[in-house]
């Protein structure tokens, strides 16, 4: 079972509607992603409908805070490419559709990292290469987790021993206490020692020949103090027939996050699968060295291959590797989102194919003029900088590209002009006027004053460009 | 008048109305159970006088004359004979209702029944009113509140003979009632006891030469704590009067009318008879079938009519379903009827406003009065009177049908059967109806209500009550037609139309709905309800005001409404009238709604409120509403309805009913009773250690016939019995001297010299028993001996363990004579675990509270043998597990020999609830018991070797994440009942 299309409205930072179509084969799928674009609106999109039957199916809390109109997240899924597709909704009003035990079963199944899970490693204690990673593993990697004899998942085991405590004289409580507490101990015990063997061999992937010992002594309760003490996994490396080379910082944040993401997948390993099976991974690799980052590819060939796996970067460079990497097999899709934003509300920019034409004339037609100055002047960005790409013209040099602008394009554009002469005069008094007055990023606070005439010639222009530029 | 033969005379003359019931003792306003073939005018008038000695004998009189005398017509003569000192009377009665904190009604009287027979002649008697006592005990938060009660229980040498002895517990305020009488009370919610003390006080006794009541303070250490108890006391008295609006004051109320009972003790063959009277009566009204000139009742006519010796009539000692009854909120006299063969009686239990103990009677209508209690097969009830101004009276709903059906909740003897010559009447099948519908049995209940308008095409009322019970059903579009139609056949129907607008609101058609409140207010001005459920039509709409303009008026009309005022004051939170909110909230939290569940029923959670509300509300607000974990077992299930009772969600009542469905309860499968252990009325004699025992018996041989290895509750766990000390962490043996009745005490020399050093305490148990005996003790010891399954009085969860060895068990704990272990295996279930939490009320903080009279009411799924068979495998190597020395260690080295315990409990788990809701689990192709059968897992005593690494290798290998077990338990609360049950929905 495989998702084939995803459609998204009005949810978190989607505002107006998107659609990212895996085809019928159920592609993986990578993401580029600029700060702020919806890459991680888009992780928690797929996220919140696996666990909205978990949530009540709650939907308004994620709703678009700009856009009024209700919201949905679609997904599309076929069992192959083949069979019949069906599609299930979560919206306000659609809720039933996300209680079905396809999707709770997924969910129980899935795997969700991101990097925020991973920031504990930044904060772990150094101490002769000892870590405590209690909290990395409890509250993070293997939260969600389920424990066997509990039927809860370990967050919720660990929840249950939390304050307030009983009364010291109300034994009966502290013996109910004690007994959950007794028990948390063994399920974690028991965990590690499951997981040991697996993240070990998923480490020689990495590149790591090195045994780590995961050493968890049990929390106890104080009763005197009401504490819960000894809340410790110490995270140990026994390299083999070798001693740890003295003063020497092994365990290196890039290390403690490869390592945290083994433990993950050794987590997601040990449990029984799901007929839809997402593992879905937004920036985590990004604390990695990136000689760790390829090896996680092979990982994630070798032990998911049945998986459909979504991945998300803000590293474009890691994003042009990935995508050549994968580009062979049709198993991946590879998408960008941009930053759009006008002076009411942000926006990503993403359609399939590059049609931001369409979805601009779309904004208009919906008299949204902002999204779609939006979309326009993306289109227009694009067009020429593609141009420039391929006729490899000169394009001013500016250390941080980020900041290049239209103008950069542009400008070795009108000069290749004056050799080939394929612009005519019109087109590029039209283009020039329309750049200073909405092909730009500082046009949106009049955009609302600009007659929708205007930017329907403006759309018309960047058209006209595109077929001459082609 | 009809002329005809009357069944007592037998003559042919006018035959005159007879009410069956006493008119004194029925609720006004409630159509009469009159029979009207009967009896002739002389007849009639004759035996027209028992009637009177009824209502004048007993407590009854006692209520009945309060209710007859107006305000202020009693002499002050006869008034200080009320409140007048207490005389050694004979036939001492105690009197007292539920828990005088958290009802209003409080009624701390005693009472002695006393005879005049000094001065006047000797037929008279007079009830007399003492000041009221209440025994408090006050938590200092040094010793637990349970040892506290142990404590008092053994002091007080309370009889309670089940050692059910915490009669009462306010979960919310932590209050403990013990022996019905004696308090446990942490300060707060005893400032707020004091304060209805004093407000009692100043109402019922101003005039009365007893200034004083006594409030008697028992404490554990009584010299150490005495002083402190009368600070504690002093200083809240004076500062709760001024809490106390002074027009409480004003208007004495019925307690200050005096009342005086009289009686003549040779009246008593005539209280009989008019018991007798009644119960025949009744019957016949009941039994249309029956005109009563039959042979079979000629001689219990002529005790009627005669009063010759009785025989037909005795007063009922076993109380257990009286008390079920008595424990609704509702207050009747309730008769149960029976016919077998040729044997026909009634019971009747009369409502007194009081403990009903004395008050059960049985007659032998017909049939050998010498058989054994047969089954009842016919429950009815009529509502019982009281004054206007009774504060008991708005516990009494209004009832609105004659001859409501009941069956009490998890009553055992009482079964209802209904009966042939009923089964044409509309009325009859509208009744069970209703009853079924408060039970959660609703398509039960529709099948009734169309058989009973099947056979009445206007029976608006039935109608109305389909209605509710579609709409119960959460389907509102039936339930609609079905109000329209009541509507349609009486244009009055005030209750058809609040029913319908309730409907109509929760289908959110808000205009419809007012329309329908505005017309019942229309018909009828001072309906409360109608004008709380337009406030909460009003409140849903948004429109805040006008919501609690609503509640308003329907507090005035109703001042004790208390879900009008939680109601208002969420409605106020949205209007950010914090004070007034608060001070709504707090009312109806006095008058006991849990406004927790109501908020957070209505909003999720404070920050789901703040969120869509954008508001933030104040602190103290926030603190009150904030919800604190419990047991997980009984959380988020409840739903609040539209008439604003908070009730189990529709999903949980047909899963529990489905539970139901699926076996018999457990007392009925076993075959016997799930019973208390002993009592002995002082442990420190009777429980002696090892080292004590071994003493004993090295004085004397013989001591060692009644030494027996002995249990308390909190030896009992899960699967295995582990006898621990006082703190719950060292083993510890006990043995108990097992001093039964009828001991031969002299023949143990030892143990009579032991326990001779607590003669002085053992003297003062109540009881028959000689002091070296123990408190209660079965005659038959085979239940202790033979294996049986046990279980203490609280746990978090269903906790039984099995016991081959013969231990002895104390009460609180409880014993089950079983030897199947298929069947602790299902007890130990999460599904068992929630359906218990959920049918036996009471909880002690997170703990819910195991009672045989619930237990036994567990539904034991019908299973094929073979599943039987691999239960009892599974549950062989939990035991056997259990016992092994890495299992019992808390060595994390061995933790997943721990979990594998733990996994084959979770497999039994699957089993369990496939045994249960076999179509909703297969329909999800999850499937246990046949991947079980398939692995053909080899017996217990089969296993040749080291059995524990063959149970390794059963563990690892059902554990792979590819076995079907694992993943069917893995995936299994994505079956929506299962979701229910594992609080996920």
């Amino acid at each position: 079972m495989r998702i084939t299309k995803i459609e998204i409205k009005n949810f978190r930072a989607f505002y107006g509607s998107y659609q990212i179509d895996l085809h019928k084969a159920g592609k993986n799928l990578l993401v580029y992603g600029e700060n702020g674009s919806g890459k991680t609106s888009l992780y928690q999109a797929l996220k919140r409908f696996l666990e909205s039957s978990e949530g009540g199916h709650q939907f308004k809390p994620y709703q678009n805070i700009f856009n009024p109109d209700d919201g949905y997240i679609k997904l599309h899924l076929r069992a192959d490419a083949e069979s019949k597709q069906d599609t299930y909704e979560w919206s306000e009003t659609v809720k039933d559709e996300t209680n079905e035990e396809l999707l709770i079963q997924a969910s129980r199944a899935k795997g969700f990292l991101d990097y925020k899970d991973l920031l504990e490693t930044h904060y772990l204690h150094h101490e002769n290469e000892v870590v405590n990673v209690f909290g990395l593993l409890v509250n993070n990697l293997l939260a969600n987790t389920i424990s066997d004899q509990t039927d809860r998942s370990l967050a919720e085991d660990w929840a249950s021993i939390q304050p307030p405590f009983p009364d010291q004289s109300a034994i009966d409580q502290i013996a109910d206490l004690e007994e959950q507490i007794a028990n948390f101990n063994d399920e974690l015990a028991s965990r590690l020692t499951e997981l040991q063997a697996k993240f070990s061999e998923m480490l020689r992937k990495f590149g790591y020949n090195m045994a780590l010992d995961l050493d968890f002594q049990g929390i106890t309760y104080n009763s005197d103090n009401k504490t819960l003490d000894n809340q410790e996994i110490l995270l140990t490396i026994k390299f083999f027939n070798r001693d740890i080379p003295e003063h020497h910082r092994f365990l290196n944040e890039a290390k403690l996050s490869a390592i945290a993401i083994a433990i993950y997948f050794s987590s997601i390993l040990l449990q029984p699968t799901s007929t839809l099976k997402i593992l879905a991974l937004d920036d985590v690799l990004i604390g990695l060295d990136m000689s760790n980052r390829l090896p996680v590819l092979d990982v994630l060939d070798e032990y998911f291959s049945d998986y459909q796996i979504f991945l998300t970067t803000y590293d474009k460079a890691w994003y042009e590797i990935v995508k050549q990497r994968t580009s062979h097999g049709g198993k991946w899709k590879a998408v960008e989102f941009y930053f759009g934003q006008t002076d009411e509300y942000e926006i990503p920019v993403y359609v399939e194919d590059k049609a931001y034409l369409d979805k601009a004339r779309e904004y208009l037609d919906a008299n949204d003029y902002k999204a779609c100055a939006i979309y326009l002047r993306t289109a227009f960005e694009a067009i020429i900088e593609d141009f420039c790409d391929a006729k490899r013209l000169p394009v001013r040099y500016r250390r941080n590209r980020d900041k290049l602008d239209s103008q950069d394009f542009w400008d070795p554009i009108k000069v290749e002009n004056q050799n080939s002469g394929f612009l005519d005069a019109p087109l590029i008094r039209d283009i020039e006027l329309y750049r200073s007055r909405i092909l730009n990023p500082l046009s949106h606070t009049i955009i609302t004053n600009i007659p929708k005439k205007e930017i329907e010639d403006a759309i018309e222009a960047v058209e006209r460009l595109k077929t001459a530029l082609q | 008048m009809i002329k005809g033969k009357c069944i007592y005379c037998k003559e042919v003359k006018d035959l005159n109305e007879e009410h069956a019931f006493p008119d004194s003792l029925r609720q006004k306003g409630i159509s009469k159970w009159v029979i009207r073939k009967h009896l002739c005018t002389d007849c009639n008038s004759q035996l027209g006088k028992l009637d009177v000695v009824l209502s004048r004998r007993s407590p009854l009189a006692y209520l009945w004359e309060r209710v007859q005398s107006g305000l202020g017509n009693e002499t002050n003569a006869l008034r200080s004979s009320i409140f007048g000192k207490r005389i050694d009377g004979i036939n001492p009665v105690r009197l007292f209702l539920s828990n005088p904190v958290y009802d209003d009604h409080i009624l701390l009287h005693d009472f002695i029944v006393e005879s005049n027979n000094n001065e006047k002649s000797a037929t008279e008697y007079t009830v007399t009113a003492l000041q009221p006592q209440i025994i408090l005990t006050l938590c200092t938060g040094e010793q637990s509140e349970r040892e506290i009660i142990v404590k008092n229980q053994e002091e007080f040498n309370a009889v309670s003979l089940d050692g059910d002895f915490i009669t009462d517990y306010n979960e919310q305020d932590d209050v403990y009632c013990i022996f019905g009488n004696t308090y446990v009370f942490p300060p707060e919610a005893a400032n707020r006891f004091f304060r209805k003390v004093d407000e009692f006080k100043s109402k019922f006794m101003k005039d009365s030469p007893i200034t004083q009541y006594s409030s008697l303070v028992l404490f554990p250490e009584e010299d150490k704590y005495q002083g402190k108890a009368k600070d504690f006391y002093n200083a809240f008295q004076g500062e709760v009067k001024e809490d106390i609006p002074a027009k409480k004051f004003q208007n004495p109320e019925v307690f200050t009318q005096t009342v005086q009972a009289v009686s003549d003790p040779k009246s008593i063959p005539e209280f009989l008879r008019a018991i007798a009277k009644t119960a025949f009566h009744c019957f016949l009204f009941h039994y249309p079938k029956f005109t009563g000139h039959e042979p079979i009742f000629d001689s219990i006519k002529e005790f009627i009519y005669t009063g010759t010796p009785n025989k037909f009539v005795t007063q009922c000692r076993n109380t257990e379903t009286v008390d079920l009854v008595y424990d609704s909120t509702e207050h009747r006299h309730i008769f149960y009827f029976f016919i077998q063969g040729n044997d026909i009686g009634c019971r009747i239990d009369f409502f007194t406003g009081l403990l009903p103990i004395q008050f059960s009677y049985e007659v032998i209508l017909a049939g050998n009065p010498e058989k054994s209690h047969p089954t009842y097969d016919c429950v009815e009830s009529i509502p019982f009177s009281v004054h206007p101004e009774s504060q008991i009276k708005k516990r009494i709903h209004p009832v609105t049908e004659l001859g409501v059906v009941r069956k009490p909740r998890g009553g055992e003897g009482v079964l209802w059967l209904p009966r042939s010559t009923r089964r044409n009447d509309a009325a009859f099948y509208n009744n069970r109806g209703i009853d079924y519908r408060k039970e959660g049995k609703l398509d039960l209940a529709i099948k009734d209500f169309d058989k009973a308008i099947e056979l009445n095409l206007e029976f608006a009322e039935a109608y109305n009550n389909r209605g509710n019970a579609y709409d119960s059903k959460g389907d509102f579009d039936k339930a609609i037609v079905n109000f329209n139609t009541a509507i349609e056949f009486k244009p009055d129907f005030v209750e058809a139309y609040v029913n319908r607008g309730v409907a109509y609101g929760k289908r959110d058609e808000f205009n419809k709905a007012i329309n329908d409140f505005t017309t019942a207010i229309d018909l009828d001005p001072d309906h409360a309800g109608a004008y709380f459920n337009r406030g909460n039509t009003y409140l849903l709409r948004g429109d805040f005001e006008t919501a609690i303009e609503n509640y308003d008026t329907a507090i005035k009309l109703s001042p004790d409404d208390a879900q009008s005022y939680c109601h208002q004051g969420l409605a106020r939170l949205h209007l950010k009238e914090w004070d007034k909110a608060k001070t709504d909230l707090i009312e109806a939290k006095n008058k006991g709604v849990d406004i927790i569940a109501a908020f957070h029923n209505l909003y999720r959670d404070v920050a789901t409120f703040e969120r869509r509300n954008s508001v933030k509300l104040p602190q103290d607000i926030v603190e009150m509403l904030r919800q604190y974990p419990v047991n997980s077992l009984l959380t988020t299930q409840r739903v609040l309805t539209a008439d604003g009772e908070i009730q189990e969600s529709y999903a949980v009542l047909e899963l529990l009913e489905k539970f139901r469905n699926t076996g018999k309860p457990l007392n009925e499968y076993l075959n016997g009773r799930s019973s208390r252990g002993i009592t002995t009325g002082c442990n420190e004699a009777f429980i002696v250690e090892q080292a004590t025992r071994d003493a004993l018996i090295a004085e004397h041989s013989a001591s060692a016939d009644v030494l027996k290895p002995f249990l308390m509750a909190r030896d009992i766990q899960r699967w295995r019995v582990k006898p621990v000390d006082e703190s719950r962490r060292e083993p510890q043996d006990k043995w108990l001297i097992f001093a039964h009745r009828g001991i031969d005490i002299n023949a143990y020399p030892a143990i009579k010299k032991h326990l001779g050093k607590y003669r002085a305490i053992l003297e003062k148990r109540s009881g028959k028993q000689e002091w070296y005996e123990l408190q209660t003790a079965p005659t038959d010891t085979t239940r202790f001996t033979q294996p049986k399954c046990l279980y203490a009085d609280m746990a978090s969860e269903t906790a039984f363990a099995f016991d081959n060895e013969g231990y002895y068990v104390g009460s609180p704990a409880s014993l089950l004579p079983t030897n199947e272990l298929w069947l602790l295996g299902v007890l130990n279930t999460k599904a068992v675990s929630w359906f218990y939490a959920r049918t036996a009320p009471q909880v002690r903080g997170p703990f819910l509270k195991f009672v045989p009279r619930y237990v036994s009411q567990i539904p034991i799924p019908d299973m094929e043998l073979e599943q039987k068979a691999l239960i009892n495998k599974i549950v062989e190597y939990i035991l056997y597990l259990k016992q092994q020395p890495t299992v019992k260690s808390r060595d994390l080295k061995y933790a997943r020999d721990r979990v594998m315990v733990g996994y084959f409990n979770r497999i039994i788990d699957g089993m369990t609830y496939e045994a249960y809701l076999p179509d909703e689990l297969h329909k999800s192709s999850k499937h246990f018991f046949q991947p079980l059968l398939d692995e053909q897992l080899p017996q217990l005593e089969d296993i040749q070797g080291d059995k524990m690494s063959m149970f390794r290798d059963i563990f690892e290998h059902l554990h792979e994440r590819t076995h079907p077990v694992r993943i069917n338990l893995f995936f299994l609360d994505s079956v929506k009942p299962i979701r229910i049950v594992e609080s996920k929905a």
